[in-house]
């Protein structure tokens, strides 16, 4: 099982590799898009991408130098049509450099790309939503080579697919970066700040009512308040604990450390670290954290032991107990 | 230009359908008492009747129905003369295992809606006799109410309008897509050369997800907020809403696990306008 890191910048790949990473993750906005189609979004991020093709393909060869393997993200929900063209070129362009897989999410650039750089291999995003074996099974079908399931899966749903349909790699979530609603399916646009931010944290200020918009009795309300207040602790970890870190600089936030043991067991081909955007250190420690932990799962520890590995990493059972901060609640330290 | 338009109410809660036990006939009068919007008199034409009786759901696997509601909802359908719709969403394995047990419930003629290209596989597959429409988590577009500008929309433009997604769209054997309606959206957009189109009023949904804050209210603390967790469908008797328009323009609320918008009159202008242009072949008609 590899681990997949995020990088934003070429100076990162170096030591993200030293630190256990075998595979990397980018975007990059060439210099003609934005001229082109008078946007900078070329995939899910509008920042933390590489400036352009000649550092594309500079990040190619470092990372196979390095032994490595480098996938580029055109993983936007949904393209324009005039916009498919384009991103069919820079996908043959990535090939051509030697570039390993591209993500993709639009099932139309998928099918597009398979007719038209067949010899590109393709890792379906999990901006797909993809979470069910058929699902799976058409991909497969399709030729491409990978699923990236999407967050918010359990294990069971995870090894059901894998065994369902094991010609096909599978990439699950393992660190960084949740998401409140299902990527694949939310039509906001995370704005500046001054305009919102996402919108699941934006200001609402709902009212709840009952089913026909009568007013709810006063225990009801209680309950609900008490609720929203476990909510809103969830959100904190969910945004990475207020995107705090150990003193070591482990940082916090969605996890799945402890599944590491039931994933190799499953077959997982690969666990993602997400936070294209976030600082090299977040990526370092974070890549250091899952090589802790699935070096000692490869020793042959048993679940039990992985899982202690993880939590003992950064040493905050109350946060680890607490059931939030879990990709993978079903088998969180109790 | 689509000579005639198919009107569809959709339904997800089991006592809404029970509702409809009552009504003889779900013609115009009966639609606005039934949905309470006088705003809708806008959009149902004077004689219409309701062709297509939605039911189930797009956002959430728990609100499935199970066998005894399903077959509640094609009762009432075929009293009421209604072509029945199965609204289904994204799935886990359990869930489409479901949905191909609902699917052989349903009678000739009817359609599924769906919004998992694993579910439209398998009614590719296994149920090529029942019609297939791609609900609107298939047709993507952004649809934040708080966008200040229309050249926001363009960030992420939309792609299915595109030649290759009505093709794509056909190797399913779909010929029919829903569509909200966006900000700033214009009548044209609902012109498609290859597709029959659905609009969905006067709620539009803007993001969905699997966690749901209202479906963990009984839930022990440390086991809310997470996946594949039992619920009580409390969002069928709970809802979270605006009492104004305060963030956006766009009086926004939340039902379990998933964010709504209401039309404003801009936009039920669009819709009216975009139906006098023959651009519109089903008005589907939904509570939040």
């Amino acid at each position: 099982m590899k681990i997949t890191s995020p990088i934003s910048h070429i100076d990162e790949i170096a030591p993200l590799v030293a630190a256990g990473a075998r595979e990397l993750y980018c975007g990059v906005v060439p210099s003609d898009w934005v001229a082109q189609f008078n946007t900078g979004a070329v995939n899910r991020r509008y920042f933390g991408n590489l400036p352009g093709l000649a550092e594309l393909e500079k990040a190619v060869g470092i990372t196979h130098a390095l032994g490595a393997e480098l996938f580029l993200v055109l993983n936007a929900q949904h393209y324009g049509a005039a916009q498919l063209d384009a991103l069919v070129a820079l996908g043959a362009s990535f090939h051509e450099m030697g570039g390993d897989a591209v993500i993709v999410a639009d099932l139309t650039l998928i099918a597009t790309l398979r007719e038209q750089v067949p010899e590109l291999a393709i890792h379906v995003s999990s901006v797909a939503s993809c979470r069910n074996s058929a699902a799976v099974g058409l991909y497969r079908d399709l030729g491409v080579r990978r699923v990236i399931l999407p967050r918010d899966v359990t294990l069971d749903e995870v090894e059901a697919i894998a065994r369902a349909v094991p010609q096909l790699e599978l990439e699950v979530f393992i660190l960084n970066d949740g998401c409140v609603f299902e990527e694949g399916v939310c039509h906001s646009i995370h704005l500046p700040k001054k305009l919102g931010g996402p919108i699941c944290v934006d200001s609402y200020g709902f009212e709840y009512v009952g089913a026909t918009g009568n007013s709810l009795p006063q225990r009801a309300q209680r309950r609900l308040l008490d609720n929203d207040e476990d909510y809103k602790r969830w959100l904190w970890y969910r945004f990475g604990c207020g995107f705090s870190t150990t003193e070591e600089g482990y940082p916090y936030g969605p996890c799945g450390l402890c599944a590491i043991h039931r994933l190799r067991k499953a077959g997982i081909a690969s666990i993602k670290i997400a936070g294209r955007e976030g600082p090299t250190e977040r990526k370092l420690k974070s890549v250091d954290m899952v090589h802790q932990v699935l070096e000692k799962a490869g020793q042959g520890a048993d679940a039990a032991t992985v899982a202690a590995t993880a939590v003992g990493i950064r040493k905050t059972l109350t946060h680890c107990q607490s059931g939030y901060m879990c990709y993978y609640p079903e088998v969180r330290a109790r | 230009m689509k000579a005639h338009m198919d009107i569809a109410l959709a339904i997800t809660d089991p006592r809404r359908l029970a509702r409809l036990k009552s009504i003889p006939v779900l013609d115009r009068a009966a639609l606005l008492a039934f949905l309470d919007d006088p705003q809708l008199s806008e959009l149902i034409p004077r004689d219409a009747l309701a062709t297509h009786l939605y039911y189930g759901s797009e956002y959430c696997e728990h609100l499935f129905p199970d066998a005894d509601e399903l077959a509640a909802a094609l009762k009432q359908a075929e009293r009421l003369g209604l072509t029945f719709v199965l609204s289904t969403p994204i799935a886990n394995d359990a869930l489409v295992t479901r949905i191909a047990a609902a699917v052989e419930c349903l009678p000739a003629g009817a359609q599924v809606l769906v919004n998992d290209w694993g579910v439209a596989q398998v009614m590719k597959t296994r149920f090529a006799q029942y019609g297939v429409v791609a609900g609107r988590q298939l047709a993507k577009m952004v649809k934040d109410p708080r966008i200040p500008a229309p050249a926001w929309s363009r960030v992420y433009p939309s792609n299915y309008g595109a030649a290759s997604y009505a093709r794509l769209l056909s190797r399913f054997g779909i010929g029919q897509v829903e569509l909200d309606v966006p900000p700033f959206a214009g009548a044209a957009m609902f012109a498609l050369d290859d597709l029959d189109v659905s609009v969905w009023a006067p709620y539009a949904y803007i993001a969905k997800g699997r966690i749901c804050k209202i479906g963990s209210l009984g839930a022990r603390t440390e086991d809310k907020f997470a996946p594949g967790r039992v619920c009580n469908r409390e969002c069928l008797g709970i809802l979270e809403r605006e009492p104004d328009a305060a963030v956006s323009s766009l009086r926004t609320f939340s039902r379990g696990t998933t964010m709504f918008y209401q039309h404003d009159a801009a936009m039920f202008g669009v819709v009216r306008d975009a139906i006098a242009q023959g651009h519109v072949a089903r008005l589907v008609l939904s509570e939040v």
